[in-house]
């Protein structure tokens, strides 16, 4: 049987490289991910825009807060994958979500 | 950013006689002599007792103010961003005009005093209103050479916009040659506090950084910076208050992780029973504070604590010096690398254990402020190498 998977792009101001604040990922959540994200998916991708190098801890709560909320801490590594080109990105993103 | 209440939450217990040798009225104006030979927190005391005093004795006219410094040594950054502030609340809110003079000893963490505006006040420039308003432009804002200032308001930052500090700050350091690791885990450090700041506190924060290149290393000889910088607001809300409300409001319901809040009880019910003169309600919430996914944020659970103290451990770790705090109220808190150590469920001791529920933290930790203040300020200086002969 195939996986359900679903696929969001997210889109950041062109100048923006790094993302901080815990309000600002939520409303990027809110706004870019809420409306298409599936829980009942058995994966769903998050690809961040090349120039993004790095998020802080701050943002990645807000961004994650309602996915950690429906699926657990557990679940996410399963359930959600970041695409990004940038190494930096995906270690800040998992670095401050375990931590 | 309004300063008043450094100055106003401190005019209790004023006794005159003290004072009275420092304060005096010549010409018209008022003369603030301080002697101390070290600029610090007990100083910043002793001004605010002192500006208390001559706005008793001298029912709050609007007469010049001079501050005679005599040579003194800068401690830290903090105290003099701190005497900045004061001298903006004696500007703005009673109309004072200021002047200042000055013999500062500075080193490696206190350079930044020579892009300070307190410079602007100082009694050789005899345009008293072109150099006091220029001094209140340079407080909100500086950004030059080595020299990275901005009052970030509330209204204006409560936003994406603090992606952009993230972006600046990182900037900035680039071109001073210093480990790529450090000027990032520094970028994140500072947009975190700020964030902090400007969540929790809903005010403005001031970021004061200056970059102090061309130092070299005593002991090892080689080239090294001083990454100096202070973020601070001014708030009713102190940096353990959001985890007293919560901890004293918790909702079992809405907490789904149902661990660490209820670990937070768990230990404040083992350190009361050790609450002392030394060390107390306020201390215990201060350091909860700083506690992995244990924030003041109101309707959060499943996340919160941004892992600062585990960021600035690596930081003071890779420095050849350091000298890190944080004073809110009354409270001063050390960040001393050595108590920064978080146990295997990343819980925070503050002590020589490690260990956050059955032991205070050590007496180095938690120390005492000799004035009020109100809000929450960081102290950060570093003293990093640099990696090769080109710097700025």
């Amino acid at each position: 049987m195939m996986n359900k998977t679903n696929h969001i792009k997210l889109v950041f101001d062109k100048a923006t490289t790094r993302l901080a604040y815990y309000p600002y990922g939520k409303e990027v959540y809110e706004q870019q991910v809420k409306p298409n994200i599936d829980f009942s998916n058995d994966i769903t991708y998050i690809e961040f825009p090349d120039q993004i190098v790095k998020a802080a801890s701050s943002f990645v709560q807000g961004f994650f807060e309602d996915i950690i909320s429906n699926i657990g801490y557990e679940a996410i590594e399963k359930k959600i994958v970041i695409l990004s080109k940038n190494e930096s990105l995906k270690s800040s993103i998992k670095t401050n979500l375990i931590f | 950013m309004d300063c008043k209440s450094i100055v106003t939450k401190n005019s209790f217990n004023l006794n005159n006689n003290i004072y009275k040798k420092h304060v005096k009225l010549e010409n018209g104006a008022i003369y603030i002599n301080i002697n101390d030979t070290e600029f610090n927190n007990s100083m910043i005391s002793k001004i605010i007792k002192c500006i208390n005093h001559a706005h008793k004795k001298y029912s709050f006219s609007r007469l010049p103010i001079y501050f005679v410094f005599q040579e003194a040594k800068l401690e830290d950054k903090l105290s003099y961003t701190i005497f900045e502030c004061i001298c903006k609340s004696l500007i703005e809110n009673y109309g004072h005009k200021l002047n200042f003079c000055y013999n500062f000893e500075h080193n490696i963490i206190t350079k930044g005093i020579l892009s300070s505006p307190l410079l602007l006040l100082s009694c050789n420039d005899k345009k008293t209103n072109q150099k006091n308003q220029k001094f209140l432009e340079k407080f909100n804002f500086d950004i030059y050479r080595n020299h990275y200032r901005k009052v970030l308001k509330y209204d204006e930052y409560n936003s994406e916009k603090l992606s952009e500090i993230y972006d600046d700050v990182f900037n900035f350091q680039k071109s001073f040659n210093i480990n790529y690791e450090c000027i990032d885990k520094i970028a994140e450090v500072v947009v975190e506090l700020i964030c902090n700041a400007i969540e929790h506190s809903c005010s403005d924060c001031l970021l004061d950084i200056d970059l102090a290149p061309n130092y070299i290393n005593n002991k090892t000889g080689e080239r090294c910076c001083g990454i100096n910088i202070t973020v601070l607001n001014i708030s009713d809300k102190l940096l353990g208050d959001g985890i007293k409300e919560k901890i004293n409001n918790y909702n079992y319901m809405e907490d789904k992780s149902k661990q660490r809040y209820p670990k937070v009880k768990e230990a404040y019910d083992f350190h009361k029973k050790c609450f002392s003169e030394e060390y107390d309600e306020v201390d215990f919430y201060n350091i909860s504070a700083f506690q992995h996914k244990i924030s003041g944020r109101k309707d959060n659970y499943s996340t919160g604590g941004t892992g600062l103290t585990l960021l600035i451990k690596s930081i003071e770790e890779r420095a050849d010096s350091h000298t890190c705090y944080v004073i809110t109220g009354d409270r001063i808190i050390a960040l001393l690398p050595e108590y920064l150590t978080y146990d295997e469920n990343n819980w925070l001791g503050f002590n020589d254990f490690n260990d956050y529920f059955k032991h205070i933290p050590s007496q180095e930790i938690i120390n005492r402020s000799n004035f009020f203040f109100p809000g929450t300020a960081y102290n950060l200086n570093f003293v990093m190498k640099v990696n090769n002969d080109e710097q700025n």
